[in-house]
């Protein structure tokens, strides 16, 4: 019932803000793929984080920056803090410039499976990067790539 | 405009609700993370978090699957508590049967949190008044506690805290990680002395691994912040006659990274000669790892790798019992995890091939190594299955 209550003041939250925040698609065992296909033939920046994390908020915004500068290439933000942690996410994601992401959070009971669902070579460290060329070759990282690399990466698109 | 918007709120609002109640059908449970013990008399104690309330609760009959009493509540006000993997209650019982427990009180700020303590000096029917452990209570971090009690009835309760690390922020000082704090109670509990610091630049996010020897003293190790970011595993014995504890480096794998690991080494006593240790790195050569630390600071090497890397071998647990060492870890696959045991009966030096020896579909705890009546256990909480209690031989 207290979740109930949690996704209703969310709900209004999240209506009231629409415009900055959207609403954070669930992100299950199909959805990396469906992401994909949502993006086929695009330049993408698929962002695992956490509110737990201070390496991922110190991320977010360095990709902020390479996406406000190349606006072809799509990011995609998934949240991996589960369903009762929705305002903090929230909070959270306002610390960001976020107009144009899409915003996903987990929403499988078994978190670890469908970490593992998403890339077996992922053991859960934060943050987790995957970097997409146009052809969808995959580029993955743990923490923060390399400064040079990403510019060098993001100046193709 | 604005009935419209109201109207597709409250759509979205009964929308949204119609797919908590269906997400709340498959129930997930309270927590799987918990901790636990055993007393002289061989009953097992066990710590939980349920809606905010750190539980504990006991089972005499230690079947495959065993029966807990009711549980009693530690913390008398809802708390948001730390329980999520590398997050968990801990439990200790000292020989007197005082059982200790201690949590993570995560608290407004982002990574910020109280550890707390309570103990039950009648045998687990009550508890008395909980308290935070450190002195300093600023809202920073002070999270992932370990707890041991050591056979003569001391207390150390240890944790990862962030105090340097602002500090030298307000300095403009560069600063790395976070630091390895503890402090000591000498009164089984009524109190606890003022923190001290034993090491800066440990990782901010993984659990330490703690065990108390016969001399009064502990052992820790957790994944440190060594230079250039490379974050190995450090170290150290907190022996309060010395003045201020050595910190060896007991892994060499080189990860280095600017991130989260979540996955805290595990560590067991060996002979008179030292410890055994079983740890995660990441990177290109990720995977599970075991080396013994020989004397203060001469480790085996190369370290010796374990499990399918494929299968997210990780989370470790050792137990040793004279020169058989056990270590226990945890694969998961796209259908179910496992729980893998490898033996060794020479102190660690060769190794008979792992087996499994539990399974679950759906989801798990970390593996856990207990000794009862010079029995080894393996505990292992599982949604589907409870929590499984099966020994562990050779």
């Amino acid at each position: 019932m207290r979740r109930l209550i949690t996704y209703f003041i969310t709900t209004i939250f999240l209506c009231g803000n629409a415009a900055h925040a959207g609403v954070l698609k669930p992100f299950g065992m199909s959805s990396r793929a469906s992401i994909e296909q949502a993006h086929k033939g695009q330049a993408i920046i698929l962002s695992f984080w956490s509110i737990d994390c201070a390496y991922c908020l110190d991320e977010l915004s360095e990709l902020a920056k390479v996406v406000a500068k190349h606006p072809k290439i799509q990011w995609v933000l998934v949240n991996v803090d589960g369903l009762d942690s929705n305002q903090e996410i929230i909070k959270t994601l306002k610390k960001i410039p976020i107009e144009n992401a899409e915003l996903w959070q987990f929403a499988e009971s078994d978190e670890e499976r469908l970490r593992f669902n998403v890339d077996k070579s992922w053991y859960g460290e934060l943050p987790r990067t995957y970097f997409y060329d146009t052809q969808h070759q995959v580029k993955a990282f743990s923490g923060t790539p390399d400064a040079s690399w990403l510019k060098a990466w993001a100046a193709k698109y | 405009m604005k009935a419209i918007k109201l109207t597709f709120c409250i759509t979205l609002i009964m929308l949204l609700a119609s797919n908590v109640s269906a997400h709340e059908g498959h129930d997930h449970g309270p927590p799987l993370a918990v901790s636990v013990a055993v007393d002289a008399q061989g009953r097992l104690w066990r710590a939980s978090v349920k809606d905010g309330f750190v539980l504990v609760d006991s089972a005499l009959s230690l079947t495959q699957v065993p029966t807990f009493s009711k549980p009693i509540k530690v913390n008398l006000q809802a708390q948001k508590i730390g329980v999520d993997s590398e997050a968990r209650p801990k439990i200790a019982i000292a020989k007197n049967g005082y059982i200790y427990v201690t949590w993570t009180q995560a608290l407004p700020t982002p990574y910020s949190g109280y550890i707390w303590f309570a103990r039950s000096i009648d045998g687990g029917k009550s508890f008395e008044a909980v308290k935070v452990v450190h002195q300093d209570k600023a809202e920073i971090t002070h999270r992932f506690d370990a707890l041991s009690v050591t056979p003569s009835g001391r207390i150390y309760v240890a944790w990862v805290d962030k105090r340097d690390l602002i500090q030298s922020k307000k300095l403009g000082k560069p600063y790395d990680g976070a630091a390895i704090y503890y402090a000591i109670s000498d009164n089984q509990g009524t109190s606890f002395q003022p923190e001290q610091k034993l090491a800066d630049s440990s990782c901010e996010c993984c659990r330490i691994a703690m065990i108390a020897d016969e001399k009064d003293r502990v052992v820790l190790m957790w994944r440190h912040l060594f230079e250039g970011g490379v974050r190995d595993h450090a170290i150290a014995t907190l022996n309060l006659e010395a003045s201020s504890p050595a910190v060896h480096r007991a892994s060499f794998g080189h990860w280095k990274v600017d991130a989260c690991p979540h996955h805290g080494p595990a560590l067991a006593r060996g002979g008179e000669w030292g410890y055994h240790m079983a740890w995660f790195d990441g990177g290109e050569k990720s995977g599970l790892f075991y080396a013994r630390m020989d004397g203060d600071a001469w480790v085996t090497s190369p370290a010796k790798r374990f499990g399918n890397a494929s299968q997210q071998a990780g989370h470790p647990a050792l137990a040793s019992q004279g020169e058989s060492v056990w270590l226990a870890w945890k694969e998961i696959s796209e259908q179910d995890s496992t729980i893998q045991i490898a033996f060794s009966s020479d102190g660690g030096r060769s190794w008979e091939p792992p087996k499994v020896v539990a399974r679950t579909q759906g989801k798990s705890d970390y593996p856990q190594l207990i000794s009862k009546n010079s029995e080894l256990y393996l505990v292992w909480n599982t949604q589907l299955d409870g929590l499984q209690f099966l020994k562990v031989t050779p």
